[in-house]
């Protein structure tokens, strides 16, 4: 479900990009940050990550 | 030079569009879903295509300034660099000589490691782009099949997005090494 939350945020985004409202870059800036943090701990976890 | 800026953003768009399109039909026929590194790389590409897009939405609503066009190649490079690391993650995961990779390779290429290459390519790209600037007329220019190309993303995202929660079913997580739809389990 995370992913689907993520892609959902990417929509967000779009929508908010789409009507010129100034939630587009927050948006944006807070999917970037979650993937990476959700990237940093599946590589700092032992061998949990997907392949 | 305007108008031919924003046909190449259009073009970008719709490299990225395609690029997901492809790694769904290859999900689909193949019958292969995605782990999770390999959805973390989709999201990426997702998150590129918001930079373009915000060039030709401002461009649609307003007007295309210098500004707008540095706001959204900044936005593609640091969303490109996101996903080379996943990208890069994975292929380092199969790198040991003996490891067949995951999934089935595409022109002799594992489809991480085409992202890999497609980020790197994006990001050269967005730094041409982003070079280009200066030479911006500012006005209200607009792009080729702005809402058809925003359509188009919106589309293919809806379907990951339907994909994804049918392939996790009611977890939270994706499992690591997938067989199946677990939704319909």
């Amino acid at each position: 479900m995370i992913y689907a939350v993520f892609m959902l945020l990417v929509l967000l985004a779009l929508v908010a990009s789409s009507r010129s409202h100034v939630l587009e870059l927050p948006l944006f800036c807070v999917t970037v940050l979650w993937v990476l943090g959700h990237l940093i701990a599946d590589m700092t976890s032992p061998l949990t990550l997907g392949f | 030079m305007t108008r031919l800026y924003l046909l190449a953003v259009t073009v970008n768009v719709w490299v990225l569009v395609g690029i997901l399109a492809a790694a769904f039909a290859v999900q689909l026929w193949l019958g292969e879903p995605p782990c999770p590194l390999c959805v973390m790389q989709r999201i990426a590409l997702m998150l590129v295509a918001l930079g373009p897009l915000h060039i030709l939405l401002c461009a649609y609503a307003a007007s295309l300034t210098s500004s707008v066009a540095a706001v959204g190649q900044g936005m593609a490079i640091i969303a490109a660099m996101l996903g080379a690391v996943a990208a890069g993650r994975q292929v380092l995961l199969h790198i040991l000589p003996g490891d067949s990779g995951f999934g089935s390779p595409l022109f002799g290429l594992h489809l991480y490691t085409w992202c890999f290459i497609t980020f790197s390519c994006q990001i050269a790209a967005s730094a041409v782009l982003l070079m280009t600037t200066p030479w911006l007329e500012d006005g209200k220019v607009r792009g080729p099949l702005t809402m058809i190309t925003a359509a188009a993303f919106a589309f293919i995202v809806a379907a990951n997005l339907l994909s994804v929660i049918a392939e996790a079913g009611l977890h939270w997580d994706l499992p690591a090494d997938p067989s199946g739809y677990l939704l319909f389990r």
